[in-house]
């Protein structure tokens, strides 16, 4: 099998040969999202961008794809930019407190691997789908974690009234032990009339700092961060770390083929 | 017992969730004070995040789950970004005491911790970690610079009393301010400091005194610029990242970007990726 991401010959014959896969949003405006100011919600500013690539159908001889290369340039706001693998884990509705399940991590390969594993996320987030009218709100969380146990608990506070698109890194407040979650079991808030946050099980491929408000890119292929298989129908989530400001972004992705 | 072996070993572990990943937003350090030959030639800064951090009071690093210290883990890779250009590393800074230079004579008031800490090498457990101390300053001095020797075991287990002495830079040194500490000649590290020994006393001035182990660099030759460190596929030698465990007691260990070279106000961010081992 080739190996794309050990191989730089393979991972070159099996673009020509099969061709790679690019996304490119041109230009696309951020919201402004909440300023983070507490240690009980994941200790940094983060902002989801609105857009989630979702991964193509793929050939018949092509039965994952990998993220090759991360572009990004955003005109406002330093800091950083993350890009994943993305699982709905659940949904939270503040209204009438209620939680839709989501989809659990599934077994993926990693690009290389000789079987698939059962992935796990170790920076899952919090986002707000919808803009929250909450004060403080506590969002409690069961999960599974990393090695299957189930009924696993954790909370964070939120800033009063997330706007929509503000994310919150969820690892530092994970039950004591933990290091991620495969899946989501419950989710509660203490107050709020209104809002939706969902958890984005996130399995990081790239993270890119940049410290000015310019561009970044970054090749995949030469970084020791997993680059788990990708299917038809997969979404990336792309998250600012860093920022809460509005800002002119643009994003582009390229997926390689295994085969 | 799971150890690395493989590069991918790596991707497994990341992707059956055995892996901690963070993210450091930094504080900015105030402009701090230059040092000089007579307090360690070089300057430096502690790089800390902003929320948690109430400088120099209360001092977060990189935010992490609680509960995972005790697991063997492995840093495969680490990036920053600084507003200076300057050398930049990652580093576990084991707090071994505070100072005070407000009198002269011993002046170490020695954390609870029994050093040296201990890791096992080389096929043997529990053996003495050495490291190089770094002073961060906790409340400005006044008035007179303080003068001071250390006493301290080096990283053979000798007991060493300091003949050097150290000049912090200035009468007002800086809150945040950083200094090396100039060691015995032959010294290549320090297991602990026994004493401070104040032989110039200042009106005011606290300090930090830490172990620094050294983990990583990721110089940021150019300000802006992410400096990256990957310990995998620049010679497969990621370095152990759980902390070295205290001869008796627990350590305070504060993870953490450790900056050299500049002294104006810093600020920047920071990621590292880690993976576990077992």
């Amino acid at each position: 099998m080739a190996q794309p991401l050990r191989s730089i010959a393979d991972g070159m014959a099996n673009q020509s040969a099969q061709g790679d896969w690019d996304v490119v949003y041109n230009v696309r405006i951020t919201p402004a999202t909440t300023v983070n100011t507490g240690t009980t919600s994941g200790y940094q500013t983060v902002a989801r961008w609105q857009e989630t690539p979702t991964v193509p159908t793929l050939g018949g001889s092509v039965p994952y794809a990998y993220c090759k290369s991360v572009r990004a340039t955003a005109l406002t706001g330093s800091g950083g930019i993350l890009v994943g693998l993305e699982t709905n884990g659940g949904t939270l509705t503040v209204s009438g407190n209620s939680f839709a399940a989501g989809t659990a991590l599934p077994s993926r390969k990693s690009s290389g691997a000789s079987a698939a594993v059962q992935l796990a996320s170790t920076m899952p987030i919090l986002w707000s789908s919808a803009s929250a009218t909450a004060t403080t709100p506590v969002v409690t969380i069961g999960y599974t974690n990393e090695a299957g146990t189930s009924s696993r608990s954790m909370t964070m506070t939120l800033p009063t009234n997330s706007l929509i698109g503000s994310a919150y890194l969820m690892s530092p407040h994970l039950q004591s032990g933990d290091l991620g979650i495969r899946s989501i079991d419950s989710m509660s808030i203490s107050t709020g009339t209104a809002g939706v946050f969902k958890v984005g099980l996130l399995v990081p491929f790239v993270t890119q700092l940049n410290g000015a408000a310019t561009g970044c890119s970054i090749t995949t292929q030469f970084i020791p961060v997993v680059q788990p298989g990708l299917l038809a129908g997969d979404q990336i989530g792309v998250y600012r770390i860093g920022t809460n400001s509005s800002s002119v972004m643009s994003f582009g992705l390229t997926l390689g083929p295994e085969t | 017992m799971t150890y690395i072996s493989t590069f991918q070993d790596i991707q497994d572990l990341q992707a059956a969730g055995q892996a901690v990943e963070s993210h450091l937003q930094g504080v900015a350090t105030g402009t701090t004070t230059a040092a000089a030959a007579a307090s360690g030639y070089i300057s430096s800064h502690v790089l800390l995040n902003n929320l948690g951090t109430t400088l120099a009071s209360t001092l977060r690093g990189f935010p992490m789950q609680a509960g995972i210290s005790t697991k063997r883990m492995r840093l495969i890779y680490a990036q920053s970004h600084n507003n200076r250009a300057i050398t930049s590393l990652v580093a576990n800074l084991y707090l071994i005491g505070t100072v005070d230079f407000t009198a002269t004579g011993q002046r170490l008031t020695h954390h609870s911790a029994t050093f040296p800490l201990l890791r096992t090498r080389m096929g043997q457990a529990s053996q003495p970690m050495a490291g190089i101390p770094l002073l961060y300053i906790t409340v400005a001095t006044a008035t007179t610079a303080p003068i001071f020797t250390i006493d301290y075991t080096d990283a053979t287990g000798a007991s060493k009393t300091g003949t050097l002495t150290t000049t912090l830079p200035a009468a007002i040194t800086t809150q945040n301010s950083c200094y090396i500490p100039p060691l015995e000649a032959g010294t290549t590290g320090v297991r602990d400091v026994s004493a401070v020994n104040v032989t110039a006393a200042a009106t005011a001035g606290k300090a930090n005194l830490y172990l620094m182990e050294q983990l990583c660099y990721t110089t940021t030759p150019v300000l802006n610029m992410p400096g990256v460190a990957d310990m995998v596929y620049t010679g497969f030698a990621p370095p152990r990242f759980d902390p070295a465990v205290a001869t008796s007691g627990t350590a305070s260990v504060l993870t953490a970007m450790v900056s050299l070279g500049s002294t104006s106000t810093e600020t920047g961010t920071a990621y590292i990726k880690v993976v576990v081992e077992s």
